[in-house]
């Protein structure tokens, strides 16, 4: 076998300018946010660390505390259960326009008539619109779109609802259009040749062989939501997140702890029953 | 309600109770939930607010743009940035380390049996094994705001308690996915090294990680593009970054720059995710 | 009934020289799903030169791949003695057990090769008893020690394969890479466990003669694993036929006689029942019944 091997990989030059720009970037950050070893390991460091750690055990299991502890409990079960009812009436419908193989000229066109330059290039407008919507919605944090919510429906859990329902109608939509966008198409081809409209075709031939997928998913956003709730409540939303931010205010961190075991709590208990359900259904 | 067929889609498996009384139930459950908002939605549907928040929203326009602010922006956007990177280098060392003791130890270990795997050696190592476990599940379950208050307490006010806050809760969140990612590698070439007088770590890197390359690095750079968001919030109990210019924002009622600030997390944020998926792209290819 | 050679050859000359492998006794059992016990190797005993080339021949289950195992000191016997080079492992340190691995390299029947990286590397991964660990990790990103690597892939015939990803080649050349990766080693001795199990028949001799001629070229111990009886009978001077975990017959093939093979194959599931009239068709074989 004649000609000799290659002596460098085929993409040594740009993958040693990646190396070094890694690098760069990554020293550049730990420069940038005051990075240093000896002021985590300092004995201060180390004792302050120590005190606060130990003011948390052990948890406070008084009786008249937990009771206090339960209207919180169900605020945030409320809170996340809310927000990601309003995520998915926001996000489902955006996710349909926003799902390419359904709109834009493919397969489920075929049999149609050829339509104009000018119609064709509106009927990308709602895919481009909604695709831009969607980006916004989830590019900024929840906490942000709360924030911005609080002065327009007051204090309290309303606006935590709308932050997490307009954020995370964002992630939702973005992911839905993805798993629509993954789904076979035959199921709806088959009846757009027995005669169905292109609307009717999506709702009979794609939705319900993604539907598993879809509520799988909707399944493990609502157990995001019951952790996003719990650090709205930091800012003012009810539940458990605002009586940790109390009760840290307030140095009472045996009762932090307890708090914080019982989102703990919350959090198993929702992966538990959101795993029962998926089971349901596959 | 009859479906017409489909030629592929599997036949739809009866939900127990019927359809429409899960939908009833569901919408039950919402509506109740809503509640929770003490009117405050009611009156939204209503319109009552509707011409209050008008007037509020026109407060945002037009963004700030004054040259020193938008200077303090960049910087608080930079700082984001950098908090973001190092926490999330944080995280992957945090949870490469515990690898060694959160995965089990087939896939690390055993080049077979002339190695001391005694019953003397078995014990504690399990032991380990559940504490670091346990450690993880620790770090992952505590909100990031939380160790970000733990961590200001430690090293001050500023950045680094931000990133070593991120740090630690996907150090947790990382060495779940990526122990669980290894478990599933094939341990058919780690053996075969081995079997050749390779030390554990090198057949390993040989055997091991190429399997798991692609998952792993979908997974950390998934975790960056869920950092630059929590980073830009962690600000807001004294981390540096955007956060704080929000919470200045925020309490001294400028609502134009609360605009420049939320349009410079929404570009960070979109920067960000492109750079994660472009990285992945490059990454994942063979070594 | 005492099988024909059940005691090691005898040496002929080089007597101060050590064997490059030596069971003694040598008994492995294996725990069976039900909780009984399986023995896939029983007493059996076997005596390998520095620099020859045998065969191990048997049906499935006979124990030809616990064998190996054993002799590349991946398992452990439950009675008797294993030594490489003469050297016992047992008592033996991290270190040192490694350095004694490295003198025996294996080629798998499943290749064991990490499909997605690129076939220098599963190559060089050869060296992996001989690098460091911070050489290991930098020759990922820089490929070290480029002249072995080729020089390997050379040998098989795959040098202009160098730098794809192992899964884009096809299943013949990738038992190839895996016998390169063997190659890299710089080995004393060399075990295949049926390296042609997944290659194209057509193939199969070229695959071997390749093997011996590797071997017999660096004065390599051979030991290869065959479930192809006119295969082995052709290329191998000394083959081994084992039949549940015993050793039947170790002799040289002029010397092997077709009731031999039936009596080592006898109800097996492929080569069982007719085997006479099979064996009739094997060439080589010594004086037909």
């Amino acid at each position: 076998m004649s000609g000799a091997a290659p002596q460098r990989p085929p993409l040594s030059a740009g993958r040693l300018a990646l190396l070094v720009a890694a690098v760069a970037a990554i020293l550049a950050s730990l420069k940038l946010s005051g990075a240093n070893p000896a002021l985590l390991l300092s004995g201060k460091a180390l004792r302050s660390m120590a005190d606060f750690g130990r003011g948390f055990l052990p948890p406070d299991v008084s009786p008249a505390f937990l009771r206090a502890t339960w209207k919180p409990f169900v605020e945030t079960i409320q809170l996340a259960t809310a927000g990601t009812a309003l995520a998915l009436a926001l996000g489902f419908p955006l996710a349909l326009l926003a799902a390419g193989t359904l709109h834009l000229g493919g397969v489920l066109f075929e049999g149609d008539p050829e339509p104009r330059p000018l119609a064709r290039r509106l009927r990308s407008l709602p895919y481009w619109a909604s695709r831009l919507l969607l980006n916004v919605m989830r590019s900024i944090p929840e906490l942000v779109w709360a924030l911005l919510f609080v002065r327009a429906v007051g204090l309290g859990p309303a606006p935590g609802v709308l932050g997490i329902g307009v954020a995370y109608a964002g992630i939702l939509g973005k992911v839905f259009a993805e798993i629509i966008e993954g789904t076979d198409l035959r199921p709806a081809l088959a009846l757009r040749a027995a005669g169905a409209s292109r609307p009717r075709a999506i709702l009979y031939g794609v939705l319900p062989p993604a539907s598993r997928t879809l509520i799988s998913y909707a399944l493990y956003r609502w157990e995001c939501g019951m952790r996003a709730a719990a650090i709205l409540g930091f800012v003012g939303a009810g539940g458990l997140g605002q009586h940790i931010e109390i009760s840290m205010r307030m140095f009472e961190h045996r009762q932090t702890a307890t708090l914080i075991i019982e989102l703990f709590l919350l959090v198993a208990l929702t992966d538990a029953a959101s795993a029962r359900i998926r089971k349901m259904l596959a | 309600m009859s479906q017409p067929p489909s030629p592929d889609a599997p036949p739809a498996r009866p939900l127990p109770w019927g359809r429409w009384s899960w939908l009833a139930a569901l919408l039950l459950l919402a509506a109740w939930s809503f509640s929770v908002g003490e009117g405050a939605f009611l009156s939204l549907l209503r319109g009552e607010s509707l011409a209050q928040m008008g007037g509020y929203a026109a407060k945002f326009w037009p963004p700030a743009a004054e040259a020193p602010f938008l200077a303090l922006v960049a910087r608080a956007a930079l700082e984001t940035l950098a908090i973001s990177i190092a926490g999330t280098l944080f995280s992957v060392v945090l949870a490469g380390g515990m690898l060694y003791f959160a995965a089990s130890e087939e896939i690390l270990g055993s080049g077979g049996e002339w190695e001391g795997s005694s019953l003397r050696r078995t014990a504690p190592r399990r032991a380990l094994y559940a504490l670091a476990r346990t450690a993880l599940n620790f770090f992952r379950t505590v909100p990031e705001l939380i160790w970000a208050i733990f961590f200001v307490f430690a090293v001050g006010l500023g950045p680094f308690a931000g990133a070593l806050a991120l740090g630690v809760h996907n150090g947790g969140v990382l060495g779940k996915l990526y122990a669980e990612t290894l478990e599933n590698v094939r341990p058919g070439p780690v053996e075969a090294l081995r079997a050749g007088g390779a030390g554990r770590a090198s057949a390993f890197l040989y055997g091991a990680l190429p399997q798991a390359w692609p998952q792993v690095i979908a997974y950390t750079l998934y975790r960056w593009e869920v950092n630059i968001r929590t980073a830009a919030i962690l600000g807001f109990v004294g981390a540096g970054g955007l956060g704080q210019q929000i919470h200045i924002a925020i309490s001294l009622f400028l609502e134009s720059r609360l605009a420049t600030l939320t349009l410079a997390i929404f570009l960070l944020v979109n920067a960000v995710d492109l750079a994660s998926g472009w990285l992945r792209r490059r990454l994942e290819a063979a070594f | 009934m005492a099988s024909p050679a059940a005691r090691p050859k005898a040496w002929k000359g080089e007597r101060n020289v050590e064997p490059a492998f030596s069971l003694e006794n040598v008994t492995k059992r294996f725990r069976r799903a039900d909780g009984s016990w399986n023995e896939a190797i029983a007493e059996a005993s076997l005596a390998v030169r520095p620099g020859e080339s045998l065969a191990v021949i048997g049906p499935n289950g006979a124990g030809k791949t616990t064998l190996l195992r054993l002799l590349n000191l991946t398992l452990r016997p439950d009675a008797g003695r294993v030594r490489v080079d003469g050297v016992d492992p047992a008592g033996l340190g991290g270190r040192a057990l490694r350095r004694l691995r490295a003198r025996t390299a294996t080629v798998f029947q499943q290749h064991h090769l990490v499909p997605s990286l690129r076939v220098v590397h599963n190559i060089l991964a050869g060296r992996l008893s001989a690098w460091p660990l911070p050489l290991a990790a930098f020759s990922l990103i820089f490929p070290r020690e480029m002249g072995c690597a080729a020089e390997a892939a050379a040998q098989v015939g795959l040098l202009n394969h160098l730098w794809e990803r192992t899964d884009r080649l096809s299943g013949g050349e990738q038992q190839r890479v895996a016998i390169a990766r063997a190659l890299a080693q710089s080995p004393r001795h060399i075990l295949a466990d049926e390296p042609v199990a997944s290659v194209d028949p057509s193939r199969s001799d070229a695959v071997i003669a390749l093997l011996r001629e590797l071997s017999d070229g660096g004065r390599k111990t051979l030991i290869v694993n065959l479930h192809d009886v006119a295969l082995a009978l052709r290329h191998f001077p000394r083959i081994v036929g084992l039949r549940e975990g015993r050793v039947l017959f170790d002799l040289p093939p002029e010397r092997i006689e077709a009731e031999l093979l039936a009596r080592l194959y006898e109800g097996d599931a492929v080569f069982g029942g007719d085997t006479l009239r099979w064996l009739n068709l094997v060439p080589g074989l010594g004086p037909a019944k």
